[in-house]
């Protein structure tokens, strides 16, 4: 995992809940690092051990503090240090869905060694089936949270209409069906 | 060209968002839907040129010269200033005829950068473009950098934290040795007085081993303090010094202990070896004395020779080299490695019959020698004596005005100061006020006095002075607020020297802040006091023989020797007559009975100002008149307190006693003078 999650994650902890607490899940975690750097690979296994503490240290399921992550990630990271790009993505929701892969086609060929998700999106006029393909696993509520974030961030509303894990071999698929209302 | 391209326009398309077929007029006759989206002008079959001015190549006129660029990146921007697009130019064919066709995509970091109210959107790129993902770089590269300058701040913050973390553990650790001094002074001295009365042999040995226990343990504490004050100071404390006049003054101290162990204590100074250098002098002192003593203290018979030389030199910078050469018992060749690790003694290791002592000494000279940039060295054969030698890099001087005025007296001359001027000296203590003044006096200046920061501020609103003298702790107004006061209120400019009793940094830092041009520390020595004032009044100065012998200065031994430091009395004595001494006597002691009731009282009512203000002004009247153990321990608890600590039990017993003490020392000391 990129640097860019890490540091998010910290800085969404101590945004949210102040640095003792982020100190607190940081020696919980027992990852030596406290700083990342954007750009740096680093161990997908120091991601996995900073939410596993952040869920025992704020007393939170690991499904809610990824979600939360994911909002997070769009409405403060993202928009801020990724303004332009996501604005390029799309002026709507729907647009936006449909821009999704080719976005991370496009993280694939600057961020080198690093294995990012796939989105394929099936759409109807309000509703879309959106599937989300991952090497990793245990991510899909961080895609939730992504998914309601971006519905904020488009001043639309989503509802989950349901969310089905697909067996596969290693890593994940998940297909979500999805409604979008203006609001 | 017999057979045009496969390819169709559609499929085109898709791999670039921008395409336009040029005719052989250089006419625009098809566009894609993204330029048609920018650009709806476009597909009225305009000239490129009216349409766009083009930047790269440099000449696309006429479709022969559009030719010769086939392998030229294509950057053209509309005449309109909204958009522009980066591509390459083909040949193919359109409608039967040959034509050219720009493939491309719009010019995403000149519309980024021109028109910013325009909003390009992922899908007018075609995926196979990299214009998008170079943003990302870019942007990611931004947020690195951001990183890397948040990492700096926080490692900056981190090491200053570090650095007070480690200051603030120095300063305790000097402030503990300080304090550990005092009552150890008591234990040795009272061993002291235990060993001349004795006379039973067992007791004799407790006696003896408890006193050298207890030296070396003073020995610790000093090595303690000594290193906390090296840390502290750093690489301050460089200044223009009399090189000589160091050197001498370091060689004179220790004659008497050579002659009582019957060694010939010379001091060989090359020629060339500039006179003032830059440096720092107590350092430089500190290690020449130690290396010295501890010479004289290893030899039993010969010499111990200082030399000083040149042993390089660059324009303005030169190194001198200091050797103490010792003609004592020497060193084996295995432990000359060894000689300045903190903790080694002779006594360990060779089986001489000297005392050797804690071992910290020479650990000290190491860390001086190279704090000030140099390195020691040892060559030691045993039985033949030792050659301690470091070299120290420094800068050859001028003298500045004051150090010529000075003309550095000898030992049977006496300088005598003539300045001029009005001076306001201001303390809240009687004594120091009338020692002050005689001082003043004697140097041919008008002394007004104030007892406090409210009548200073008074009076330099009434009269005109040329300097001030202003003790800093103060009832009513302190001198600090004093000083504020005078600069920012009545706007003068005149020059401010502090008086104070604590001789911290920190004090020092206060005083320049608020205002002052100076700092002096008590007790008051006339030829500091002098040579700081010469800094800021009209001076002239002679030297003039001396023609009366001072009064040799009396040793008391014992308990006395500890309490009262004779020389000051004995200036005081050689400055004042004796019936100005013996006035000036009468109100210190009176002053001190008087402070020590206030003190009392502020106790019992549990008045921690009073009490502070009341151990500030005995500290200042025991420095005046040399009393340095009771000085140095009500400074301590004034310094304490000051910090927010709490006395111990039995504090104001434990000072009674010593005040009593101090004041007996005193007593017998005036009567020598009186005799």
């Amino acid at each position: 995992m990129y640097g860019l999650i890490n540091n998010s994650l910290k800085n969404m902890i101590i945004e949210k809940f102040g640095d003792k607490q982020w100190q607190e899940i940081l020696s919980s975690s027992g990852v030596p690092e406290d700083s990342f750097l954007t750009m740096r690979s680093y161990d997908d296994v120091i991601t996995y051990q900073l939410v596993e503490a952040s869920s025992k240290v704020l007393d939170a399921p690991a499904e809610t503090c990824l979600e939360m992550f994911g909002e997070y990630w769009v409405l403060e990271v993202a928009s801020k240090s990724y303004g332009m790009l996501l604005d390029a993505a799309g002026n709507d929701m729907a647009q936006f869905l449909r821009n999704m892969n080719a976005l991370h086609d496009r993280i694939t060929s600057t961020f080198l060694d690093y294995t990012p998700p796939e989105f394929h999106v099936e759409d109807g006029d309000d509703y879309y089936k959106i599937h989300y393909l991952s090497q990793r696993e245990g991510f899909t509520p961080f895609v939730v949270g992504i998914l309601k974030g971006l519905a904020i961030r488009f001043g639309q509303t989503i509802k989950i209409l349901d969310q089905t894990d697909v067996d596969v071999e290693t890593g994940t698929h998940t297909i979500f069906n999805i409604q979008l209302e203006k609001q | 060209m017999n057979k045009w391209a496969d390819i169709s326009w559609q499929e085109l398309q898709r791999l670039f968002s921008v395409v336009m077929c040029i005719d052989q007029d250089m006419k625009i006759i098809y566009a894609s839907e993204t330029l048609k989206n920018y650009l709806p002008e476009i597909e009225n079959n305009l000239l490129v040129s009216d349409c766009f001015d083009i930047l790269r190549p440099s000449d696309l006129s006429t479709y022969s010269e559009a030719i010769k660029n086939l392998n030229s990146l294509c950057l053209m921007t509309a005449k309109n200033e909204k958009f522009a697009v980066r591509g390459q130019l083909l040949r193919t064919g359109y409608d039967d005829q040959e034509v050219l066709c720009f493939c491309g995509a719009p010019w995403l970091f000149w519309i980024n950068s021109h028109c910013p109210d325009i909003q390009m959107n992922m899908d007018d790129f075609s995926p196979q473009d990299v214009q998008l993902d170079q943003l990302f770089f870019m942007s990611t590269e931004k947020q690195m950098i951001a990183d890397l300058e948040n990492f700096n701040k926080e490692l900056t913050v981190a090491k200053n934290k570090l650095e007070a973390a480690n200051d603030a553990q120095h300063r305790f650790f000097a402030q503990m040795s300080h304090e550990m001094r005092t009552p150890l002074n008591g234990v040795m001295s009272a061993l002291s007085l235990m060993e001349e009365n004795t006379g039973d042999s067992k007791k004799d040995k407790l006696v003896s081993l408890a006193k050298s226990s207890s030296q070396n343990l003073m020995d610790v504490i000093n090595y303690v303090l000594d290193l906390s004050k090296l840390e502290l100071a750093g690489g301050e404390g460089r200044s223009t010094f009399d090189l000589m006049e160091l050197l001498h003054s370091a060689v004179k101290i220790l004659k008497a202990k050579s002659k009582e162990r019957s060694l010939v204590l010379e001091l060989d100074v090359a020629n060339d070896v500039p006179v003032y250098c830059l440096g720092s002098p107590s350092r430089l002192r500190q290690v020449l004395l130690n290396l010295m003593i501890n010479a004289i203290k290893f030899t039993d018979k010969g010499s111990v020779t200082l030399r000083v030389f040149k042993s390089s030199e660059q324009e303005n910078n030169c190194t001198l080299q200091f050797e103490v050469i010792d003609t004592g018992v020497g060193i084996s060749p295995e432990n000359t490695e060894l000689v300045f690790e903190p903790f080694w003694t002779a006594h360990q290791n060779d089986k001489t019959q000297v005392d050797a002592g804690t071992g910290l000494g020479l650990d000290i000279v190491r860390r001086n020698v190279e704090y000030m940039g140099g390195k020691i060295h040892i060559d030691s054969e045993p039985g033949k004596g030792s050659r301690f030698w470091f070299d120290w890099p420094t800068t050859s001087q001028a003298p500045d005005e004051q150090q010529i005025n000075k003309l550095a007296p000898t030992e049977s001359q006496k300088t005598t100061y003539h300045l001029t001027g009005k001076i306001l000296l201001v303390d809240d203590n009687h004594t120091n006020l009338i020692l002050g003044s005689m001082i003043l006096e004697s140097f041919g200046i008008d002394v007004i006095t104030a007892e406090n920061g409210k009548e200073a501020v008074s009076a330099v609103q009434e009269q005109q002075f040329d300097l001030i003298l202003m003790d800093v702790h103060m009832p009513e107004m302190d001198g600090l607020e004093a000083t504020h006061q005078i600069r920012h209120v009545l706007k003068q400019e005149l020059p401010i020297i502090a008086l104070t009793a604590l001789s911290y940094d920190r004090e020092k830092t206060r005083c320049l802040e608020s205002g002052m041009n100076s700092y002096l520390t008590k007790p008051i020595i006339k030829e500091n006091l002098a040579k700081e004032l010469a800094k800021w009044l009209p001076s002239t100065s002679h030297i003039e023989k001396v023609d009366r012998t001072l009064k040799p200065q009396t040793k008391t031994v014992g308990v006395g020797d500890n309490l009262i430091d004779g020389s000051v009395l004995s200036e005081l004595a050689g400055e004042l007559s004796l019936k100005d001494l013996e006035k000036v006597s009468s109100t210190v002691l009176s002053e001190i009975e008087a402070h020590w009731d206030d003190l009392i009282h502020a106790s019992d009512q549990d008045d921690q100002s009073s009490l502070l203000r009341h151990i500030h002004s005995l500290s200042s009247l025991f420095r005046s008149f040399g009393l340095k153990a009771a000085g140095e321990t009500f400074g301590s608890t004034e310094l304490c307190l000051r910090n927010g600590g709490v006395l111990g039990d039995g504090w104001l017993a434990k000072h009674e006693q010593l005040k009593t003490d101090s004041l007996c020392a005193l007593a017998k000391e005036l009567e020598k003078h009186n005799a």
